[in-house]
Formats: structure tokens, C-alpha cells, sequence
């Protein structure tokens, strides 16, 4: 198929890490852009006065909002479009300022045969430059099996019985 | 001890619990520049959103999963999200967390992204558009060292305009 | 130290400017969007309905939702990218804009954009010497109607 291959059910043990996805450093301007992208207009994302002093913050915030999509990203980017990445979640607990490079991450905690699939359970994370966790959360995707069918899109939690 | 914490779940705010929107529709259709913004902020630049050859699995470019959750713009009617930006205590974000639901009536300044629960089931693509429904699930208080924090939990729901689903949502927001 | 003049001659940097006539890059095709629409008018203000509501805008004899003309700066900024190392000067001013209305611009049209740059002469003017470039963008929809020319004047000095 066109597109990109991901990650086979046949191959993934339980520990192994996925690839990690960096983003950064990240700048005031990244965060404009993802906040006029959304039109998000929370003011610790753009006025610092506001942020820090307001707020009492340590500078204006790396948006959530934004992160999420980079958890969604580290995912689809291990699946490809072979694969479907079915539940994430995770929980915003650390601040991030300009300056940060962040470093998504996951790890197989669990793996099972579903249907003519595979489904895989994932912790996942988002680090910072010194090491801080700060969006832990898990994932589970779908896989296909080596010589199985295709997971089928748009996807039906139905067809793992 | 707490018995000086004041208790913010009024009845009011407990009103408010259960409350769901109506059928959200989006003001445009899911458009190919709003993708490109959007896959280029997140710096994800899967061929997918850009490539109709590289998306065949799903019947041409889409956008990214977690598109759905943001493509709810200003309507002509609705009051100008920057009228208040004079009030220097203003933050910038309506206390109705989604369009449709009420507002929630917390005399507590910061407001936070505690996190998502995401369900996925297939991406939005150019021309559809994307129908919310949003329902504050639950709003409770925990009284912890700096004092109350609100928790609002918001389930959404995404579909198209012709009822296929796009994905799931539970949303904390945090006041405090 | 005496003062040295650096950098070309007048001649020389006129020769340069002249270089510059002539088309710049390639045709750029863009789509009207309604989102886009909608974000520019509800920016400034304008909430007549013609850009939001097609059947506002057919009964006042538009061909649908009509993009404020200050859209087509979004195209100039998504469609245009260019740069000219100038050999002379420190800094480059954006100085005016030139505007022609021609067919309104309508969601679902495709716009060409076809840039050249169309004036390009030194001055001398109090602060010294001056470069003054004209670029011309000319935004063309899928019928071949003139839509719009916008005439961007820049200095360097």
C-alpha cells in the first residue's frame, strides 16, 4: 500500500521502546503558532506580563492543547498507516517554557491477539531537556499481524470480538 | 483542617452537571489550509495530511486525529473573545469550557488542561463538517494545600455532519 | 579615519535594480476558503453577511460568500516567498501599497497569483542613497477574471 508501514503486532515485545518524537527547543514563536493555528486565546500562552506576574508562572506556557497532538503524533508515527492508535490519554502535570526540548516517548507494558489483530498497550510520556515528566499517560493501539489483513479504517473496536 | 475552605459545588454549579449541548456544527467546513496550519504546528508532516497518494488508506488527505478537538471557531453572532482582554485579570478563556454548555460559575481565577482520554476512531477530512456534543460529566471539588481546585470533567463526542464518528473525548479542565 | 564610500558604484547599483524587472518565481494557485473568510472579516469587525452567508451574499448579486479584500495579504504571505540580497543599503522598509478591485474574490474560486517585480530605481534623498523597488502581484480567479493588483513599494537605504 501507499503510505507508511508501521510497526507488525509479530515484532513488539512487552518493555521494548518505541521511537522517541523531539520537538525543540521550543520558542515563543512555536507557541504562537500553534495558538493562532486554534485560536486559542488563553493569555499565559502570549503575554508574558500577564503569565508571570498574573499568574505567577515562570514564563508564558508551552500549550497543552499542543502536547496532546505530539502524544497522538508519537503513535500514528509508530503505527503508520498500517496500524490504528485507538486510546491515548495522559494527564498535563508538568509546565513547559520556551527553551524546552521535549522527548516523546512510550513503552509496551502489555500485548494480546484480538480478532485477526493485535492490540498493545503503551505508557507514555513527554520529557524534558533535564529529564522532568511531565504528561504521563497510556495508549493502546491496533496492529496488523505479519501476513494478517490490514487493520480496517475507519476503525471499529467491534471487529476485535 | 478545611472547615474553612469554602464549599464552591453551590447548587448552581451542580445545576450544571449533566448539562449537554446541543448538536454543535462547525462554522466551515474542515479546510486544507487549516490542516496545513495545524499538521505544521504540531511539526507533524506525515505525507497523510499533504499527499493524496500517501492517504489511499483513507480515501485521500485527512487531517491530523486530534484535529476534530479545536475545529470549533467564533461564529458572527458570538461576542468577540478579545472584548475583555482590557479587564487585566482576564485570561482569555470563556468560563462555558465548550460552545453550547453553560458556564461554570467558580469564583477561582486559574484555569488548567488537566488532561484527555482520547478514543480514535477515523480522521476528518477537507469538506467535512464536524459536529460536536459536549457534557460536563462531572464537577467536584478536592481541598488540597493551596487551597480549592475545581475539577470539571467534559465528555465530547465528534462526528460528521452525517453522523460518522470521529472520535471521543474526556476532557479535565482544573480551576484553582 | 576618513569617510570611505563603500559598497557599488551608483551605477553598479542601479545596474543591480535593473536586474530585478521582470517576473518573480511561479504562479501561485490558492483556494478561497470560507474559514479564511470568516477569520479575516470577523478581525476587523465586519460582520456584514455577504462574508459569511451565501444566500446573503447571492441576494445582493454576489456569486457566493465574498472574501474581504484584505485577504489577499494572506495570499502575499502564503504564496509569495522572495528575497533580494541587496548589494548595497543596511535596511529594507516596506513604504506603501497600491491597491486595484476588480472581481470580488468568492469562497471556492482559485486564485492565481502572478508576481513581478515592475519598477526598480536609485534615489538620492536627504539620508543619502535610496533604493525604491516595486513589486506587483495580479490575483486572477479560475475564469480568468482580474480579481485585484497589488502594488508593494519597498525602499533600501
Amino acid at each position: 500500500m501507499d503510505g507508511t508501514a508501521g510497526a507488525i503486532f509479530d515484532d513488539v515485545e512487552i518493555g521494548q521502546d518505541i521511537p522517541t518524537l523531539v520537538k525543540g527547543p521550543m520558542t515563543t514563536a512555536h507557541i504562537m503558532r500553534w495558538s493562532a493555528a486554534m485560536e486559542n486565546w488563553h493569555r499565559i500562552h502570549y503575554d508574558w506580563k500577564y503569565a508571570t506576574e498574573h499568574d505567577k508562572l515562570p514564563d508564558v506556557m508551552v500549550n497543552g492543547s499542543w502536547k496532546q497532538h505530539v502524544m497522538i503524533q508519537l503513535l500514528s508515527d509508530w503505527v503508520g498507516d498500517t496500524g490504528w492508535a485507538w486510546k491515548v490519554g495522559f494527564q498535563f502535570r508538568g509546565m513547559n517554557v520556551p527553551g524546552d526540548t521535549l522527548t516523546a516517548w512510550g513503552r509496551v507494558t502489555g500485548k494480546q491477539e484480538r480478532g485477526a489483530w493485535g492490540v498493545v498497550d503503551l505508557d507514555i510520556g513527554l520529557r524534558d531537556q533535564k529529564g522532568n515528566e511531565g504528561t504521563p499517560g497510556t495508549a493502546r493501539v491496533v496492529l496488523p499481524r505479519r501476513g494478517g489483513p490490514p487493520v480496517p479504517y475507519p476503525f471499529d473496536p467491534a471487529v476485535l470480538g | 483542617m478545611s472547615e474553612m475552605v469554602p464549599d464552591y459545588i453551590t447548587p448552581a454549579v451542580r445545576a450544571v452537571i449533566g448539562a449537554v449541548s446541543p448538536p454543535q456544527l462547525a462554522t466551515h467546513p474542515v479546510e486544507p489550509s487549516e490542516i496545513r496550519r495545524f499538521h505544521q504546528a504540531v511539526m507533524d508532516h506525515a505525507p497523510r495530511y499533504w499527499d493524496e497518494a500517501a492517504a489511499a488508506r483513507y480515501g485521500g488527505v485527512v487531517a491530523p486525529m486530534g484535529f476534530p478537538v479545536h475545529a470549533h471557531r467564533r461564529a458572527e453572532d458570538q461576542e468577540d473573545p478579545l472584548a475583555a482582554m482590557d479587564r487585566p485579570d482576564f485570561d482569555g478563556v470563556d468560563r462555558a469550557l465548550r460552545p453550547g454548555l453553560p458556564e461554570v460559575v467558580v469564583p477561582l481565577k486559574r484555569l488548567m488542561n488537566g488532561g484527555y482520554e482520547y478514543e480514535l476512531f477515523r480522521h476528518a477530512r477537507p469538506g467535512e463538517r464536524i459536529v460536536l456534543r459536549s457534557r460536563y460529566a462531572d464537577i467536584y471539588q478536592r481541598n488540597g494545600r493551596t487551597g480549592p481546585i475545581v475539577f470539571v470533567v467534559i465528555e465530547d463526542s465528534y462526528e460528521t455532519e452525517t453522523g460518522e464518528r470521529l472520535l471521543l473525548s474526556v476532557n479535565t479542565m482544573i480551576l484553582r | 579615519m576618513s569617510a570611505v564610500v563603500t559598497g557599488p558604484s551608483d551605477a553598479e547599483a542601479q545596474a543591480f535594480l535593473d536586474s530585478l524587472i521582470g517576473p518573480l518565481g511561479e504562479d501561485v494557485t490558492t483556494l478561497v476558503e470560507l474559514g479564511a473568510v470568516r477569520r479575516m472579516a470577523l478581525c476587523m469587525d465586519d460582520f456584514d453577511p455577504i462574508h459569511f452567508d451565501e444566500a446573503a451574499a447571492k441576494a445582493r448579486g454576489y456569486r457566493g460568500v465574498v472574501a474581504p479584500w484584505p485577504l489577499l495579504w494572506l495570499y502575499f504571505f502564503t504564496c509569495t516567498i522572495y528575497e533580494h540580497d541587496f548589494p548595497f543599503g543596511k535596511a529594507t522598509v516596506h513604504g506603501a501599497d497600491e491597491y486595484e478591485f476588480h472581481e470580488p474574490m468568492i469562497v471556492g474560486d482559485v486564485i492565481t497569483v502572478r508576481t513581478a517585480m515592475v519598477d526598480a530605481k536609485l534615489k538620492h534623498g536627504k539620508s543619502g542613497r535610496l533604493g525604491q523597488v516595486v513589486s506587483e502581484r495580479r490575483f486572477t480567479n479560475q475564469r480568468g477574471e482580474l480579481c485585484a493588483v497589488l502594488r508593494t513599494i519597498l525602499f533600501r537605504r
